[in-house]
């Protein structure tokens, strides 16, 4: 990908920022918007903007980033188109996690506990999964630990669900698993975000080694690569960014997946260079997406993991028939 | 002048080999042979420090090849797998490109003294109509151009080449040992695997043959170690015509004692 698409993809991913400042259930033209935000008074529209809308954009924009990136790695890194950032089980531990959080009825604790156990739960569960694969970086006992964790953590989170105290909390944990990003504030990003960028940051660092790795792990060994510390940076890399932006948003699937793939060509197919870019189409995905959830939502909002599950079910169908015809 | 001196070596683990001993320098075109399962793979994989020795050495230079940082092996010794793989649609150019990377080259910041090394490449093995071609969709002649190509855009002092030309039409088989012949001739090693004794008679200036279980057969001169006696112990085949020159052809005798 030429430098001048990278911009183009930046400058999509502001459109998308601006656009959900400025678009959203109250209406407010761009101009009472800029008026508001210079007003040194607090006012209404700054306290929607700045309160209500900056962190639901930010968070919308960095975690598709995370899901994107992730996916981008993973695929890569597994050479396997239909890897997705939830494959090694960081995703489904930290919704684990933080419905454990709701269980115990915990977050009256503070609004940083149902992120942070997310979190602290999908570390754990990469560990894990880390000891159980083996150290020396097979791709194959790699997925089936994750697997294996990700059908773990499911079947706990049902579990849960099983035994909740109450119908009212049993619809909390089911809403917050459709994956939502109402009701998010500052907090929630300055929380989530530092584990996100070390993610983001430790995926970026083995690019190179991906565009080896499309050759066969034989001969990117061949070429110097050292799968071990390769598969480590993958696999906290991913557990930190999809950790980090499940147990703020809950699961929201299809986005890791499918912008890799919509990506992939106009990066010349190079893995490396996918990293970046899907990051980028990760956010502006996402951005897109929370936006048409905000004003296309009639009565109670649409989730957001929902809508994405919607779109990816014919994205994945449209992937086989592509896939079968070869 | 590069030299690898294997001595002793025995790998017990992904793979068998046993007691083999060996020294080969820069200009000569060594053939590993031997029937299947008797640890050629195993062999050439422990050359390339793929896999760890049980005991033994091998030394490149003089030095211990399981001292040697990764890179720095890298770009002294070339692997080409038996399996070639190509997972993404890269293009040719891209999968020659990676041949640098143990030089710290990245795709997507290819400098011009890089490039000049890749056209020369392209050109050598006459790829420039197949450059921008995703690789994934070429045939096995060219795809294993494209790997040779690959393999020697670094300039390596060794190429390891696991049955280069397995499964490939008898021309192209011809192509890619002869350019491993003028290979080995610009004064590299060049060490490859096959099951064609006719390959490895004709065009090899040194032969290697494992029988059952890893062991060596024989090292040296091709035509002294293809012998009869080993022909038959190894393969259970014989000359026609009792004796083995060029060209000749095979014929099977089940038991040893026929």
């Amino acid at each position: 990908m030429k430098i001048h698409s990278y911009i183009l993809l930046v400058l999509i991913v502001l459109a998308v920022f601006l656009a959900g400042l400025l678009y959203g259930p109250a209406n407010i033209s761009p101009l009472e918007a800029a008026k508001a935000l210079y007003d040194d008074e607090s006012n209404l529209t700054k306290l929607i903007l700045l309160e209500v809308r900056l962190p639901r954009v930010l968070l919308a924009l960095s975690i598709g980033a995370s899901l994107g990136i992730s996916g981008a790695a993973l695929q890569g890194f597994l050479q396997n188109p239909l890897a997705e950032p939830a494959l090694l089980g960081s995703g489904p531990a930290a919704a684990l996690g933080s419905v454990i959080v709701f269980y115990f009825g915990a977050f009256g604790a503070g609004a940083l506990i149902l992120p942070l156990a997310g979190i602290v739960s999908a570390l754990l569960a990469t560990v894990f999964v880390w000891f159980l694969a083996g150290r020396a970086g097979n791709s194959t006992t790699l997925i089936l630990a994750g697997v294996a964790i990700s059908s773990l953590a499911g079947s706990l989170t049902a579990l849960v669900l099983n035994f909740a105290p109450n119908p009212f909390a049993a619809a909390e944990i089911i809403f917050w698993l459709m994956g939502s990003l109402a009701d998010r504030s500052m907090e929630h990003l300055w929380v989530s975000l530092p584990f996100m960028i070390i993610g983001w940051l430790l995926l970026l660092s083995v690019r190179t080694t991906l565009d080896a790795l499309s050759l066969g792990a034989e001969t990117a060994r061949s070429l110097g690569v050292n799968l071990r510390n390769v598969s480590i940076r993958i696999i906290f890399g991913t557990a930190l960014a999809v950790g980090a932006a499940t147990s703020v948003a809950g699961v929201i699937g299809f986005v890791g997946l499918a912008v890799p793939h919509i990506l992939r060509p106009f990066v010349g197919h190079r893995p490396g260079s996918l990293l970046f870019a899907s990051a980028l189409g990760g956010a502006v995905m996402l951005g897109i997406a929370d936006l048409a959830v905000r004003l296309f939502s009639v009565g109670a909002e649409l989730k957001l993991g929902v809508l994405t599950a919607l779109i990816g079910a014919p994205f994945f169908l449209a992937l086989i028939l592509k896939l079968r015809r070869g | 002048m590069s030299e690898i001196t294997v001595k002793q070596l025995s790998v017990m683990k992904g793979g068998y080999v046993k007691n083999i001993n060996f020294i080969i320098t820069s200009g000569n075109l060594l053939a590993v042979s031997g029937p299947n399962g008797a640890g050629k793979t195993t062999l050439l994989r422990a050359l390339a420090s793929l896999s760890s020795l049980s005991s033994g050495s091998i030394r490149f230079n003089g030095r211990e090849l399981t001292q040697l940082d990764a890179k720095f092996r890298a770009r002294r010794i070339s692997y080409l797998p038996q399996k070639s793989e190509i997972h993404w649609a890269l293009s040719v150019r891209d999968v020659v490109a990676l041949g640098l990377m143990p030089f710290g080259s990245q795709l997507d910041k290819i400098t011009p003294s890089e490039n000049e090394k890749i056209d020369r490449q392209i050109e050598s093995f006459r790829l420039e109509k197949l450059s921008h071609r995703p690789a994934n969709e070429l045939s096995g002649g060219e795809l294993q151009r494209v790997n040779l190509a690959r393999a020697l855009v670094g300039d390596p002092e060794v190429l390891l080449a696991d049955e280069p030309a397995a499964a490939l039409d008898p021309g192209v088989q011809l192509d890619v040992m002869t350019k491993l012949k003028e290979i080995a001739a610009s004064d590299r090693i060049v060490i490859f695997t096959t099951h064609e004794i006719r390959h490895a008679f004709r065009f090899a200036d040194k032969a290697l043959l494992l029988g059952e279980h890893g062991t060596c057969i024989g090292f040296g001169e091709p035509q002294l170690v293809f012998n009869n006696e080993n022909l038959l112990r190894c393969f259970g085949i014989r000359p026609i015509g009792g004796e083995i020159k060029e060209g000749v052809d095979f014929e099977r005798i089940i038991s040893s004692d026929a």
